[in-house]
């Protein structure tokens, strides 16, 4: 009964898959990114991440079905869900992977489901600031690991603009430099200095903000509903 | 005299709250190359503000001078506000700025008639032009169209813009004479088949959407529905926005018994049933003249309708499914997913998270009725709706 821990990349996620079906008996799956502070025990094990390990079982996958490897993907990025061993079930599985009446199937199918429900807040509730060298600078601390679903949105609709996002919890970063898209861990991040129009604009938009509401009808009950207090540190509206 | 951007924005933005024609979605386009911004299919909201609504766009008016005085508006030339104008370009520039910053969606500009209608439409003609060619702006930007400004300008606007409306703010035109004496339904109507006719020729859908009050006049919402009906089965209009009414001018009480807020609600989920689950206006009313206040509209239909029920699960197709009360188009596709592998039975309507809660009184599966009669139902909702209206029940509450 083992407690296996793994560094919190993809490949890692796949080499204690890889374990698993080699008969390792697994108690839990400790993801050591978002539990940095995860306090071991005499059965604990950190495995060391094998990206030939976790070839052999992608490309086991890709020989179950066209769909398994993307399914699975986005299940690891549910990294708060504790649903590793539901996810290798799943991939141990010999077809039936859309069959909904299936409690692994649905158990993954609910939580990617919140993984883009998630993404798609996101894409409206991510706040950009303008940096002195002109780079548009975003941080977010969600709950899934959302950050490499957000690439391809702002890449498509800022055209030619250079762009960051920082994933708090998890330190790890996308940029754009306005041709490419690159991902990594964030190892250092330094004083941020913003644009001299930064302040005038926060404040235009903190106006806005105040203004919209029809004082008639406030209810800030209906407000926390949909924004909840945990996602509102980096919104400047609410400070 | 030149008066604070941050000052403008204060008093431009809250005279353009009232509109609430705000949904972004449906338009999709791409980057312009050199410039920022482009049409997601799916709405974003980027906020929410204190009333609980979804912001998604810098709505805001070119300025509030207006020319007009319509009885319901806080903006009309007989009341004593602060006015103020924007440049095109600080529109423009203040929509780049924002949305860069990813705090919008894009821009919906109003505005007050100032001068005439062609020389305010021009004013946001020259912002929209300003956006699309100057800072090559790819983003959402949805316009009002002023009646009674040129055809031409009117379709140069459209044709800039993703999406326009214009309002036609009362039910019938006997109304809008009483109250707004300076607008004209045909000049309305008119708009909107100038749009109409420039989509064709662009081979675009029609986006095109308006807005109209309720509770400022007596119009019953059958009279309501079937004009929304009506605009969309000629394809006119895209989208009709319910507006209850909220009295800023002290001159025009509330004509419509409380809570406005619920018949807006109403008259919304009654105007889904028309867009989205295929019912005609006459099913909604069958006889009475307006919505059930205590049920909302496609629990009353099946009310109407039991020999219609109970609807087999394992046989029904999509468009009988969606119109069973509790199953939505979601619910409906998850069912028609899972009868792929086989007979459906109660177990696994729970596994889908299939909500029962309303629907198990109109299905019946592999021969088994949950509940023979909906009596019980109604009966809940009769007293969940007295308890969340009743002053009464919200004073000492109920067990
Ligand atoms: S034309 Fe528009 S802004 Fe002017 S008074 Fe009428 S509703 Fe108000």
């Amino acid at each position: 009964m083992y407690q296996l821990v793994y560094d919190g990349s993809f490949e890692g996620f796949l080499t204690a898959c890889h374990h698993y079906l080699n008969g390792v008996d697994i108690e839990e799956v400790v993801n050591k990114r978002i539990n940095p502070t995860y306090q071991p025990s005499i059965f604990s094990v950190e495995i060391l991440t094998d990206l030939d390990k976790a070839e052999e079982v992608v490309s086991m996958m890709r020989k179950k079905s066209d769909k398994l490897l993307q399914k699975v993907y986005f299940a690891y990025l549910c990294d708060r869900a504790k649903i590793e061993m539901t996810v290798f079930k799943y991939i141990d599985m010999d077809g039936g992977w859309d069959d909904l009446r299936n409690d692994v199937v649905i158990d993954i199918e609910k939580n990617i489901h919140n993984l883009f429900s998630e993404r798609h807040k996101m894409l409206g509730f991510l706040r950009f600031s303008e940096m002195k060298d002109g780079v548009m600078l975003g941080f977010i601390s969600p709950k899934n690991n959302i950050l490499p679903l957000l690439g391809v949105h702002f890449k498509k609709r800022f055209g030619n603009n250079r762009w960051a996002i920082v994933d708090k919890v998890r330190r790890l970063v996308i940029y754009y430099d306005g041709k490419r898209l690159s991902h990594g861990e964030l190892e250092w991040l330094g004083d941020i200095e913003y644009s001299e129009t930064e302040q005038k604009i926060r404040e235009s938009w903190k106006k806005f903000f105040d203004s919209v509401a029809i004082k008639e009808r406030i209810s800030y009950e209906r407000q926390r509903g949909k924004v909840p207090l945990w996602v509102r540190d980096e919104m400047i509206e609410f400070h | 005299m030149d008066m604070d951007i941050v000052q403008k924005i204060e008093i431009l933005s809250d005279a353009a709250k009232y509109d609430v024609s705000c949904s972004s979605s449906g338009s999709k386009r791409e980057t312009p190359p050199g410039g920022i911004g482009n049409g997601a299919m799916s709405g974003i909201c980027h906020t929410w503000s204190a009333d609980g609504r979804c912001v998604s766009l810098l709505k805001i008016l070119m300025t509030n001078i207006c020319i007009y005085d319509c009885a319901y508006c806080y903006n009309r030339r007989s009341n004593d506000i602060k006015r103020a104008i924007f440049t095109p370009k600080e529109i423009a520039e203040l929509t780049v700025e924002f949305y860069k910053r990813n705090y919008i969606e894009g821009l919906f500009l109003s505005s007050g008639v100032v001068r005439s209608p062609d020389y305010t439409m021009e004013l946001m003609l020259k912002t929209a032009e300003l956006l699309r060619n100057r800072y090559h702006y790819g983003g959402y930007l949805h316009m009002k169209v002023i009646p009674g400004a040129s055809e031409e300008l009117i379709k140069k606007v459209a044709a800039l813009a993703d999406r326009v409306s214009a309002n036609i703010e009362l039910p019938t035109e006997g109304s809008l004479k009483t109250l707004a004496p300076e607008k004209d339904r045909k000049k309305i109507d008119k708009s909107f088949m100038v749009v109409d006719e420039l989509n064709k020729i662009l081979s675009r859908k029609n986006s095109t959407s308006t807005q109209l009050i309720i509770g400022a006049t007596e119009e019953n919402d059958k009279t309501i529905i079937t004009l929304a009906e009506g605009y969309y089965s000629k394809k006119l209009l895209s989208r009709v926005y319910y507006s209850a009414y909220i009295p800023v001018n002290t001159n025009l009480p509330v004509k419509i018994s409380e809570p406005p807020l619920l018949r807006e609600h109403r008259l919304y989920q009654a105007d889904f049933l028309l867009r989205f689950y295929k019912f005609k206006s006459y099913e909604l009313f069958n006889k009475r003249e307006n919505l059930d206040e205590v049920l909302d509209p496609k629990l009353r239909w099946a009310l109407d309708n039991m020999d219609m029920f109970p609807v087999d699960l394992n046989k029904a197709d999509y468009n009988n499914l969606i119109r069973i009360p509790g199953i939505g188009p979601k619910s409906a596709k998850k069912i028609l997913e899972a009868r792929k592998y086989g007979y459906i039975d109660w177990v696994h309507l729970k596994k889908l998270g299939i909500p029962l809660k309303k629907a198990q009184y109109f299905i019946i599966l592999n021969g088994k009725v949950a509940k023979k009669t909906p009596l019980e139902l109604v009966e809940r909702e009769i007293m969940k709706f007295y308890q969340e209206h009743s002053p009464i029940y919200k004073l000492f509450g109920a067990d």
